[in-house]
């Protein structure tokens, strides 16, 4: 199944560590999703705010997940469900 | 990717140079986002009906190929994977690989977003030689980003690169004064593409009976420069292995010479106010990067490839400078006219500005135009802030509502602000 673009503002549970933040599970859609795996992390920028990115994996699928560094928000950007 | 320049075909004193080139760079990079998509064929390409930017090795061995519609890649890998491309994290990490290479020294010169060649010849000692520190970039990259690099060692960038590229993937090829010969024997002119030998060149070659490297190193330069003009004594250059263009220092980019975008409309369309609304977008992502890196262009090019894969494309040099979007449309348009009215219907549009200088800080003499200047300025701030496109021109709705893929053009300013 091809990535879904989803966009949406999630909640994160996150370990701030020495390497930076690592999210270790979401809610989306009132479901809590435990991230078993941070496959690759990258960084961009939306005008000036710097966007932290997070490809992870699940039991239920892969996602990219964002943390935006000036808004402190979490959105859940695509998801692809196994 | 860049083409390849040499320079005087002149031996100098020994040096060692590696050549690292990413293996099936953002094919590889997706496949380690989405464990899913490892060991399987993958096609990296842009949103919608673009073509395939780059293909895992598994996609390769079906023959998929950059350049390819995914119609046509699907007819000879029904399996392929399509994965849209995000440049930014492609960037990213770009930039950090470049940190691990700046552990060896700081003369990394960035030839494209995947390959970095790197001279050694001053550092390697502290590392236990050059090819002890192909083996610990190698196993670097491999562990920080699970991505598989070929490295070739070589006494210059030419022949580094040759190294580079004969052994994919993961390879590390050292080249050197007792093995060049012999390799060069039985190296085929068409192996030499990346260095300066395109298809074209290596196909004159065997006209005229030129098959091997060592062949084109050993070939008189008098008949190479009947054929091949000032290039003949680059090319004999190249098949004796010589070059000493120097390696630059890492942060030392070359100066742009060309300022551009282009897109792959999200339908074939022959509606010019759609196709305008498109340009003006192209030119004003144009205008912005020219005045973010502080340029002005006098010349305007336009590309227009039609629903055939016909193409169509003409530059033209103005008298007076230009960075702004409108300025550029102008141009654009004034190009485009030529076309009407449209007997086709376009499928993508180009523009690229050159004959680029230095904005001077200019004043203006109208008021008019210094208004303009400063609406241009605070347009520019809010959008550096916000994102692109947050304040834009009201005709680029009309290419909204058809349709605008997401990333508009390959080429990321970030790239060149590290």
């Amino acid at each position: 199944m091809p990535a879904e673009k989803i966009n949406e503002k999630i909640k994160a549970g996150v370990v701030f560590g020495a390497a930076g933040p690592v999210p270790r599970w979401f809610t989306w859609r009132k479901k809590k999703i435990l991230v078993t795996s941070v496959n690759y992390k990258w960084k961009s920028t939306d005008g000036k705010a710097v966007l932290l990115h997070f490809a992870v994996s699940a039991d239920s699928g892969n996602y990219e997940i964002s943390f935006n560094r000036d808004s402190m928000e979490w959105k859940l950007l695509k998801s692809e469900i196994l | 990717m860049e083409t390849f320049k040499i320079g005087n075909p002149v031996t100098a004193s020994a040096r060692t140079i590696l050549l690292v080139d990413m293996n099936a760079y953002f094919a590889s990079v997706e496949q380690q986002c989405n464990p899913a998509l490892r060991g399987k064929p993958v096609a990296v390409c842009g949103e919608g009906r673009t073509v395939i930017v780059t293909a895992s090795y598994e996609a390769r061995a079906f023959g998929v190929k950059t350049g390819m519609t995914l119609p046509e890649a699907r007819q000879i890998c029904p399996g392929l994977i399509p994965v849209q491309g995000d440049l930014d994290k492609y960037i990213e990490t770009s930039l950090r690989i470049h940190k691990i290479l700046l552990n060896y020294t700081d003369m990394v010169e960035v030839f494209s977003i995947d390959e970095c060649f790197m001279d050694v010849t001053a550092t390697q000692h502290l590392f236990g030689g050059a090819l002890n520190i192909a083996r610990e970039i190698k196993a670097e990259i491999k562990k920080e980003f699970g991505l598989l690099c070929s490295v070739g060692i070589g006494p210059n960038r030419v022949v580094s690169k040759i190294a580079g590229k004969m052994h994919k993937p993961d390879g590390l090829t050292v080249l050197n004064k007792e093995n060049i010969p012999k390799i060069f024997k039985n190296m085929p002119v068409e192996k030499l593409q990346g260095v300066g030998i395109g298809p074209r060149v290596a196909e004159k070659l065997y006209f005229i009976g030129i098959k091997t490297a060592a062949e084109l190193g050993e070939a008189p330069v008098q008949l190479l420069k009947s054929h091949f003009g000032i290039l003949g004594r680059i090319y004999k250059a190249i098949g004796m292995g010589l070059d000493d263009t120097p390696v630059a220092k890492y942060g030392d980019e070359k100066p742009v010479k060309s300022v551009g975008h282009s897109h792959t409309l999200a339908a074939d369309t022959a509606d010019i106010n759609v196709i305008y609304s498109y340009l003006l977008m192209l030119c004003e992502k144009t205008g912005f990067r020219l005045r973010g890196y502080g340029l002005t262009a006098r010349t305007a090019a336009l590309y227009v490839r039609f629903s055939d894969f016909t193409g169509f494309s003409q530059r033209k040099t103005f008298k007076h400078y230009f960075d702004s979007g409108e300025e550029i449309f102008k141009c654009a348009k004034e190009i485009f006219s030529s076309l009407l009215p449209l007997k086709k219907e376009v499928r993508l549009l180009g523009i690229s500005t050159g004959n680029l200088s230095a904005a001077a800080g200019q004043s203006f003499l109208f008021e008019k135009d210094e208004r303009k200047r400063k609406v241009t300025s605070a347009v520019d701030e809010i959008n550096t802030k916000h994102g692109d496109f947050t304040v834009k021109p009201a005709l680029l709705i009309t290419a909204e509502k058809f349709g605008i893929l997401e990333r508009c053009g390959i080429i990321s300013t970030r790239i060149w602000k590290k």
